[in-house]
This record gives C-alpha cells, structure tokens and sequence, in this order.
C-alpha cells in the first residue's frame, strides 16, 4: 500500500471571489520515496502541501495517509513540514528549537537529547548548538529547520520550496546533504520546488502542475541511479528529462 | 560514486559571525566612541546645570522668585527629611500600582488569549479607556472608597494607588492583547502539525513572542506610574473637598477661592501642593528635580531588564 494516497483532491478558497486553487488532484507517494512538485507560481503547490498535512480542511476528494485521513496523522504527529522561511522561534538556541517538537510531544528525556544534538550535526550545524537565530545565516537557520522537522521521525517529510531563499551554491550543498539526510533516514518526501533541475537531482518520481487552477499536467519518472553524484547534472540523461520537464511545463508533449 | 561533501561537514565553513564594519578602527578612536555615548550628553547636561545657575543672577532674578542650581540644592537640603518620605511614599504608591496594575494586564490579556468571547466583550472598551486621561478619576476613587466601610479611612491614599493601577492596566492589556496575537504564523502552523494544546501554544509561543510588547509597555507605564502616583496625591491632599481639588490641580481652585487646607502633605504631590501654597519656590523646584531623577532611573531600569531579557530584540 503507498504511503500518501491522494484522489481527486479539489480545493477552492473561499471569499467573495472565491479563487480554485487545485482541481482533480491525484497521485500516490509509495514508502521511501522523494516526489517532487512543480509548477508556475501560483498554481497551488503550498496548498497541496497544506491539504495533505491537514493545515487546511479538504473540501472534496481524499488525502490517506498510512491508510488514515490526513487530520488522524497529524494527530498521531505523522507528518513533518519544512517551510519556504525556516519559521524559528527567535529566543530559543539552535538546539532548543530542534528540540521543541520534542517538548510538545512530551519526549524531552536524555536520549532524545542526544538525538537532537546529532540532528544538528547531520545537518552540518554541530558547533553552532548555542546560538540563536540571529546569530546565524539564513542557509544555517534553514538547516535548522530541517533538523526541528527530523527530530520526532516523521514517516512523511513535506518540505515547500525549503531552499528557495538561498544562492544556487548554497542549494546545491543544500541538496547534497538533504540526500544523505534522506537516504539515512529512510523517510518519504513531497518536496515543492521552482526549480527543475533541483528536482530531477532529488527525485524519483515528479508532479508536474498546471497553472491555476492546479491539474497535474504530468507524473514524470526519474530512472537515475541513487547514490547521485552532483555530476549527474551533467549527464545526457539528465539533460533529457530536463528538456522533456521544460516541454511539459511550456504545454507541448514532448514525449509520452 | 565520490561523495565531495561529507554529511555533518559544516559545508558554510565555521566562521564567526561579524559584524560588518568598513574599516578597522583604531584604539584611539573606539575609545572616543565610547566615551562620546557618555560624554555629550554628560556635557550637553552640564551646559543647562551652568545656564540655571548663572543666568537668573546674571538677568538679575532673585533666587527666591527662580530658583538657580545652588538655591535647589538648599531647598533640598533645607527639606530634606520631608522630602526624602515623600519621595518614599510616591515611589511606593507608582511601585504598587504598576506593579498590580501590569499584573492584572497580564492576566486579563491571557483571559482575552483564551476567550474570544470575553475579548470581543471587554477590548474595544479597554482601548477606549485608553483615551480617557485617567488621572481625573481620582476624586472619582475617593468618593467610592468612602462609600465602602472598610476603606473610607485611607480613601484618598487607596485611590492615589487606584488611579496608578488604572493608568498602569490599560496600555499593558491593550498591548499584550497584541502582543500574545502577534506570532509567527508559519511557527503557529508548525504548533498544529505537532497538536499541540491550546496551554503549549501559549506557553511556548505566545507568551514569548509578546515579551517585546510587554516591555514597550512597561517603559510607557512606568513613567505614567510615576506621572499618577503625583498627580493623584496632589489632587488628594490639595483640600478637603474632592472637587475643589481637582480644580485646585488644575490651578483653578486660587482663582475661585475654594478653601485649601494642605497640613497633612503625603508623598511628592502632596508635597508640592504644601511648597505651592506656601510659596516655597526652592522646595517646589528640589521635588520637581528629584523625582525627575527618579522616574529617568525607573525607566532607565526597564531599558536595562529589556536588554538583558530579550537579546535577540536588537532594534529599538
Ligand atoms: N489564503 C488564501 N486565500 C485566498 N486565496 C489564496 C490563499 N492562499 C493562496 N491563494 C491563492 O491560491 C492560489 C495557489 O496558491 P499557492 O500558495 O498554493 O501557490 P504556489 O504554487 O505555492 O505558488 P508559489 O510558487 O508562488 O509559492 C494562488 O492563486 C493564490 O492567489
Ligand atoms: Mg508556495
């Protein structure tokens, strides 16, 4: 059984000009995987992101999780988010703010510590534990939020475009120690991106979106091999998935 | 496959953090910085203390009509025990009421937290109080408390320390009201995917994040504290009769010829009320400077706490 079962998900803000966000959504994420979504500005990729982790009510359609409606995971905290803006709370240190999902679910002994101290470390930030937000860079401060997402094992990590505030050299380490992150945990990820390239390098399987309101246009597959070296980026088949993406974001089939 | 990063290898490299500056500076120059902090405005002060002491003898005022420096100083000393308790008794009474005043603040913004309802009841007539100049419901207080047995005794002091609790509560409800609304919202977001429960959300992001406000409003009422607790004891001791007192206040009360009976003055008000009537113009002026120095002193001690609690709040 997939892990994320979504069917025929639609949403509409409501308001005096109600606006369609997403229309006919479906789509299914198996255990371990990393799906990207992308898609035009505006198309509703943080609301589908929102829909599936319960942070808005779904009007029509489904959203299972394990085999449970999204509002049942969030309860049993099955679901972890990583935001566009890393989203700390200024007065805690590093260390406390990956640590305050601990706090809220009451699992604040020793060992769960040590875990957040060796989040910190996996995301690079192991000699930055005192410091507080103000004290760091906003590529640090990211991390950090990745490892607050991490700390209680989420079976199901969504993360809306967590590095799109960053410079392209900063993503690309970025990217590099989300794989490693992910491959170690063995965890399943949505992440919601704008950048092509930066899909393809992290995902086996991409949702590509229509503008609003959101379809999906295309489910693309990624056939390159894991572990990925950055050099991959490089290669013809790369290259080719790149070309096919940019044919289907641009409304033409390329292929298929 | 290489793996040119390693996981856990600080990728950004360890580098302090520094602040930019666009050239080194030399000792000498970190030292003049600093002291210029101090020194100007130390300096721009003693300018005024010079002009005050020589420019009503240089003008040809006599010292008893304007004071100078010199002539404060002697009234100061020439008052000194009695000013000394009236300076004890005003700083109880702005201590008490913005102690009680904040407390209270505190509390009724968490209810407001809590309960929609009592929000939408209560806050919109807490901002409007807020433009009401609370210091005229001292007569107010005193003719309520001498309704009330047990307090009629001490009625006019129960309502100096009233209307220093009122001009305390308002700015500090409004505030916090704020204060507890204005989180993060993506952190807010972060609470609901972990369930959090309405008592974690509130302890562990809204009090937090409506520590700034509150100290904006304790620097804010801190001086209106102070600015109560006086006024209040000079309306309460100008008189026998509550309202000839408030026009006394207003320096009204001379001119309509009320009868004034300032014997028993308690703390600064009452104080400077005596001094007035007596035409005391050192003692006036030695009050007015002393309990200056100490409300700046007060204020001065929450721009302290601010600093050291709230680090990550450099601004301001
Ligand atoms: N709270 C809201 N109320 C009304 N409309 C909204 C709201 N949030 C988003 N929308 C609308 O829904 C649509 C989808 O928004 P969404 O934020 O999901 O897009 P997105 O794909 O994440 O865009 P971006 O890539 O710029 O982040 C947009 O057209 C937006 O105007
Ligand atoms: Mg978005």
């Amino acid at each position: 059984m997939a892990l994320l079962e979504v069917r025929d998900v639609c949403y509409i803000y409501p308001g005096a000009q109600p606006v369609e966000a997403l229309r006919d959504i479906t789509f299914e994420v198996e255990r371990n995987e990393f799906i990207s979504v992308i898609g035009p500005s505006g198309c509703g990729k943080s609301t589908l992101l929102r829909l599936l982790s319960d942070l808005l009510p779904i009007d029509k359609g489904e959203v299972l999780i394990a085999g449970e409606p999204a509002v049942v995971a969030r309860r049993k905290r099955e679901i972890g988010f990583v935001f566009q803006d890393p989203a700390l709370m200024p007065w805690r240190s590093s260390l406390k703010n990956v640590r305050l999902p601990l706090e809220v679910l009451r699992r604040d002994g020793a060992s769960e510590k040590a875990t957040s101290e060796s989040l910190l470390r996996l995301v690079g930030l192991g000699d930055f534990t005192a410091k507080r937000p103000d004290q760091l860079s906003g590529g640090m401060r990211q991390r950090v939020s990745i490892a607050r997402a991490l700390t209680y094992d989420p079976p199901l990590l969504l993360m809306d475009e967590p590095f799109g505030a960053l410079d392209q050299i900063t993503r690309d380490e970025m990217n590099i120690e989300l794989l490693n992150i992910w491959e170690q945990k063995q965890s399943t990820v949505v992440f919601v991106t704008h950048s092509i390239g930066e899909a393809i390098y992290l995902s086996d399987r991409i949702v590509v979106l229509s503008p609003r309101p959101g379809r999906i246009v295309d489910i693309v597959d990624v056939p390159l091999p894991r572990p990925r070296d950055p050099a991959i980026k490089r290669s013809r088949e790369f290259f080719d998935i790149e070309t096919s993406l940019l044919g289907t974001l641009e409304g033409r089939r390329i292929h298929g | 496959m290489a793996k040119p990063v390693e996981a856990g290898a600080p990728v950004e490299g360890a580098r302090p953090i520094q602040q930019p500056s666009r050239h080194a500076r030399s000792p000498f120059e970190r030292v003049w910085l600093a002291l210029s902090r101090f020194m100007l405005p130390a300096f721009v002060v003693a300018v005024f203390l010079a002009i005050w002491q020589w420019l009503p003898p240089a003008l040809n005022i006599p010292t008893y009509e304007l004071p100078n420096l010199s002539t404060t100083l002697q009234g100061l000393q020439n008052n000194w025990p009695d000013l000394g308790n009236a300076l004890l008794v005003t700083t109880q009474d702005a201590l008490a009421g913005f102690i009680i005043g904040n407390a209270l603040a505190i509390l009724g913004a968490t209810v407001f937290a809590y309960s929609a309802n009592m929000e939408r009841a209560f806050y919109p007539l807490a901002i409007l109080v807020q433009t009401i100049p609370i210091v005229v419901y001292v007569p107010l207080l005193i003719i309520l408390f001498d309704q009330v047995p047990l307090l009629a005794n001490n009625a006019q002091a129960l309502a100096v320390v009233g209307v220093t609790i009122l001009i305390s509560f308002f700015p500090t409800l409004v505030n916090m009201t704020v204060g507890f609304k204005s989180i993060d919202p993506r952190v807010y977001e972060l609470m609901r995917l972990l369930n959090a429960s309405r008592t974690q959300i509130f302890i562990k992001l809204r009090f937090p994040s409506a520590i700034p406000f509150l100290f904006s409003s304790l620097k804010i009422t801190s001086t209106l504290a102070f600015v109560g607790a006086i006024v209040g004891e000079w309306m309460a001791n100008s008189g026998i009769n509550p309202v000839g007192s408030v026009l006394d206040g207003f320096g009204v009360h001379t001119l309509l010829g009320f009868p004034t009976n300032p014997s028993q003055a308690s703390g600064v008000g009452g104080q400077l009320n005596l001094f007035y009537f007596r035409l005391d113009k050192p003692g006036l002026f030695a009050s007015v400077v002393t309990v200056s120095i100490l409300s700046i002193l007060f204020f001065g001690l929450m721009v302290l706490l601010e600093r050291v609690l709230i680090p990550w709040q450099k601004s301001q």
